[in-house]
């Protein structure tokens, strides 16, 4: 039995290395994962990199074309859209790692008890397929619209409206894991339900889970973006991409430098996100590409 | 001898993959005479199919496949053709049946519809005319009712009908050459013998050359004048089904042979197995490919590359360089085995 | 078929009362008594209290969920405290402009993204398909509300092709003039689901072309061109037929942020709009309408499945 384990893990470690060189070599990954890396380093480095503080309003400067001491140009309120961009990608990122987090860890473990329990994949299931019913975008503006505007409503907003899809993907993925010999194998041995669940299944539904979370991470800075341009986001004035934007609408004729940097960085980061999701799967879940 | 329809030349077939070149088919020779049926024959893997498929240029030559040699078929070679001259071959002078009908019936169209398609290509008949003629080739294979059958999609037809549909969708324009491709191996056995009896009649009837292609050695020695065994990618052992049958001269073909369920009275005997596995094409053995599973290897099998050679009378083929010691000590077992079976 | 269209009502019960329970608890989710967030910081309490005894606050939440379920069904689903209208006489004058800009969209994603998908398929490896990728990459990362600025900005700001924004009735101007308004937002919202289904065609076809029948197909001396368009297209059209239905849904939903975008007066804007008055009651119906047209669409798609694929038997 410990020799079977050993060499379990002897073939999960080279399988592991393998996957590391494969992804490697796939350049669209390498691609995307450089991007994201980027984003995540400007994003950490804003205090350092910005040149400014991102409320600091130079009244004189409104409304500059990019220069070299405003790289990106000013807003109407005269503070510098590169400082504010660079600020803007903690909080993208930041509501991006959270709502991806929740939603694999909700999502996780909700498919996996739905899995081993019979009456409460029923009720699970039903609800997901209810929540899934109501289109996310719409759930999301009214779960903002009722619990106001910040960083924190946002999270949980788009959180609820992921996890029902996670937990459809963790289920499904769960379901083909219990079916296998070796799970029969240790529930035969007499382990509990909750051993087997978190020892045993968890693990080896994780593949489709991260890829998930991967597109969940990009969703959510998209999202994020739009609830804040509509104005039922991050409120007001703290830098986020889409408040720049919100801004940048009113002044469109005159300030083209509000509208095109800080589109060019959501859609340049959701672009990394979704080649590094795509990589991923490729490399982790072959089957569902 | 006949007059030959088919006569192939050196045949090879790679494969651009992802781990490299493969080739799948290495010099490959044999030839079709007018009216007989040729057995193809080895396990899984030996590159039966893809020679056969190679025959039409069934592959994507644009990205994955790559032929060389010559497959001559009615003086002309097949791979100097265009591509709109090689469509004219398709389905119209030399026709497949495939393995498995379910999945190579087009699951949105009719029955109807599909054997409509080779009489509306290649015989430019109207729709009404190929419409009767489909209810007549389906009358030809034997379907009941094939008034209702023309109207009824794949899934709606049982195992049996369906491979009856792709045998009526192959002779539809009546051709020299049918290649069938294991068209038994997804059926019942009675089914199977059905299907076979049908493949006899017809090759009979229309007068046409057969490939049958098989790892079935009982149908070939029922149905086949001549056998070509392949393995790994080769042809190790060619000759008429009565050479093959009753003095094999090549380990892989007497392995074969051995391993054919006897009837009643021999039971006792366990079934002999060819030791170990085909392997893969990216693990194809130096010296004799064969040597690895071969009971009789000597060591210079395994250094030096073994020809195709004529071993005398008849164009009995062998690629081995023990044939001529096997053929005399292993031959009585095995000739009785061939009684047995029938041939 | 009948047998199956019951089966698939009844299943459609628990999803509705989920999704009821969900636009219900809305107004409940607001911190702080709703009828005071309505009205705002300087409202009197009595006035609160008029307010909320009209709303109904005042009951048990089950009777509350009730009653509310009751006035949904008779046709009441709830009163704006902003457009003095019966909400379905608002939802209707609301909905005309979303409707036509979620068909338009829809066309320019089909029409366009469906011959996309198949050329790129069959031009494999080639610079086309490479092209073609590139655009559903990009087409995927970029949300509309994105490319929606970004195309007022080069068509309408710059190069004044289009206008800036606006939404003129349908009949009241010439056609064209009608089209010319909704064609940059048309194309914004429908970009992304466009490059989807782009991926999906590809795929789809890919998958196809190296199935037995085709190859059957090919033994049989079909062209190469018969091959795609007549074998392996309507093959390959189930998959992307499924999602057509989830295509619509998404343009519909999408619409609310492109509208807003564009200042077209759709229920996406009156959404947002009312979430600055704080007029929950719309931004219910608006919400449980929409899902109940999501609902209605699945179950249409599944039905016009088992036409497209003969192996679909509805009665199973």
């Amino acid at each position: 039995m410990t020799d079977l384990y050993a060499i379990r893990k002897k073939l999960l470690k080279e399988q592991r290395q393998l996957l590391v060189h494969k992804f490697f070599k796939n350049r669209l990954a390498v691609t995307g994962g450089t991007i994201t890396f980027v984003m995540l380093f400007l994003a950490l480095l804003a205090p350092v990199l910005a040149p400014q503080g991102p409320l600091d309003m130079i009244v004189t400067d409104r409304l500059l074309a990019p220069s070299a001491a405003h790289p990106f140009g000013t807003d109407t309120f005269g503070r510098d859209v590169f400082t504010r961009i660079l600020y803007g990608a903690r909080v993208s990122m930041a509501i991006g790692f959270f709502v991806g987090l929740i939603t694999m860890a909700a999502g996780m473990l909700l498919g996996l008890l739905a899995s081993y329990f019979k009456l409460l994949d029923e009720i699970l299931m039903r609800i997901c397929d209810g929540l899934n019913a109501i289109p996310s975008t719409l759930l999301a503006i009214a779960f903002m619209s009722a619990l106001g505007g910040s960083i924190t409503n946002v999270i949980v907003s788009l959180s609820i409206v992921s996890i029902p899809r996670m937990a459809r993907i963790a289920r499904s993925a769960a379901v083909v894991v219990k079916g296998q010999t070796y799970i029969e194998a240790v529930s035969a041995a007499g382990a509990s339900p909750l051993h087997i669940i978190f020892r045993h299944m968890a693990p080896n539904i994780l593949s489709p889970v991260i890829v998930q979370a991967s597109y969940v991470f990009a969703n959510a800075i998209i999202t994020e973006a739009a609830l804040s341009f509509l104005g039922v986001g991050v409120p007001v004035p703290q830098p986020s991409w889409g408040n720049i934007l919100y801004e940048g609408k009113d002044v469109i004729y005159n300030a083209w430098w509000m509208i095109v940097y800080p589109a060019v960085f959501t859609a340049l980061t959701v672009f990394g996100l979704n080649l590094f999701g795509d990589g991923l799967r490729d490399l982790l879940d072959p089957h569902t590409s | 001898m006949r007059e030959k329809i088919l006569e192939i030349e050196n045949l090879s077939t790679s494969f651009k993959t992802e781990r490299g070149i493969m080739k799948a088919v290495d010099g490959v020779s044999f030839h079709v005479e007018k009216g007989e049926i040729l057995g193809l024959v080895g396990e899984s893997g030996c590159g039966k199919s893809v020679t056969s498929q190679s025959i039409l240029r069934l592959y994507d030559e644009k990205y994955t496949a790559e032929y060389e040699g010559r497959i001559l078929f009615d003086g002309c070679d097949l791979l100097t053709l265009g591509e709109k001259e090689m469509r004219k071959i398709r389905g119209h002078e030399i026709s497949m049946i495939f393995q498995d009908a379910l999945s190579s019936l087009n699951p949105v169209f009719t029955v109807g519809n599909q054997i409509m398609e080779p009489l509306l290509i290649h015989q430019k008949l109207s729709k009404e005319e190929a419409r009767k003629k489909a209810v007549e080739l389906l009358t030809l294979v034997g379907i009941p009712m094939p008034e209702k059958r023309v109207e009824q999609y794949p899934h709606e037809l049982s195992g049996g009908m369906r491979q009856r549909v792709m045998i009526a969708i192959a002779l539809a324009c009546r051709p020299k050459l049918l290649i069938a491709d294991e068209p038994t191996t997804a059926l019942d056995v009675t089914v199977q013998a059905q299907i076979m009896d049908l493949i006899l009649s017809l090759n009979k009837k229309l007068s046409m050359g057969v490939i049958l292609i098989t790892h079935d050695l009982s149908v070939v020695a029922e149905t086949c004048s001549r056998v070509a065994v392949m393995y790994l990618g080769q042809i190790v052992e060619e000759g008429s089904v009565f050479e093959i049958f009753d003095s094999p001269s090549h380990p892989y073909t007497k392995g074969l042979i051995q391993s054919i369920p006897r009837m009643a009275g021999e039971r006792a005997r366990r079934l002999y197995m060819i030791p170990g596995t085909v392997p893969l094409l990216n693990q194809i053995p130096s010296g004799c490919r064969f040597a690895p599973r071969c009971p009789y290897v000597l060591s210079a099998c395994r250094k030096r590359t073994q020809e195709l050679l004529e071993t005398g009378a008849g164009g009995h083929r062998v690629r081995c360089m023990r044939f001529a010691e096997l053929e005399t000590k292993e031959a009585a077992p095995v000739r009785a085995a061939g009684e047995e079976c029938g041939v | 078929m009948k047998k199956y269209i019951v089966k698939r009502l009844l299943a459609l019960i628990p999803t509705l009362f989920v999704v009821s329970v969900v636009i219900f608890s809305i107004i409940h989710m607001t911190p702080g008594d709703p009828a005071a967030m309505i009205l705002g910081d300087k409202a009197d309490a009595a006035a609160v209290e008029a307010l909320r005894e009209s709303m109904g606050l005042n009951d048990p939440i089950p009777v509350q969920y009730i009653n509310w379920v009751g006035r949904v069904l008779r046709g009441n689903p709830g009163r704006s405290v902003f457009i003095d209208k019966p909400m379905t006489e608002i939802l209707k004058d609301y909905m005309g402009p979303t409707f036509a800009l979620t068909v338009y969209a829809m066309l320019l994603a089909t029409v366009l993204a469906i011959p996309l998908g198949v050329l790129a398929a069959k031009n494999r490896g080639t610079m086309a398909d490479q092209g073609i990728s590139f655009v559903s990459m990009v087409g995927i990362s970029m949300p509309s509300f994105l490319l929606g600025l970004l195309l007022i900005l080069g068509f309408a700001v710059k190069l004044q092709w289009f206008p800036v924004g606006g939404y003129k009735e349908f009949g009241s101007v010439s056609f064209l003039t009608y089209i010319r308004y909704l064609t940059l937002p048309a194309l914004a919202l429908g970009f992304m689901e466009a490059a989807l289904i782009i991926r999906l065609t590809r795929a789809s076809v890919l998958e196809v072309l190296a199935s037995d029948y085709v190859k059957m197909a090919k033994a049989k001396g079909v062209s190469e061109f018969a091959l795609v368009m007549k074998h392996a297209f309507k093959n390959a059209l189930i998959p992307i037929l499924t999602v057509l239905g989830q295509t619509f849904m998404a343009l519909l939903a999408g619409a609310a942020v492109v509208e807003s975008v564009f200042n077209i007066p759709g229920i996406g804007r009156l959404t947002v709009n009312s979430v600055a008055r704080r007029d929950y009651e719309v931004i219910q119906a608006v919400v449980l309408l929409v899902s109940l047209i999501n609902v209605v669409m699945c179950l249409a798609v599944d039905l016009l499945y088992g036409l497209v694929d003969p192996r679909v038997r509805l009665e199973d």
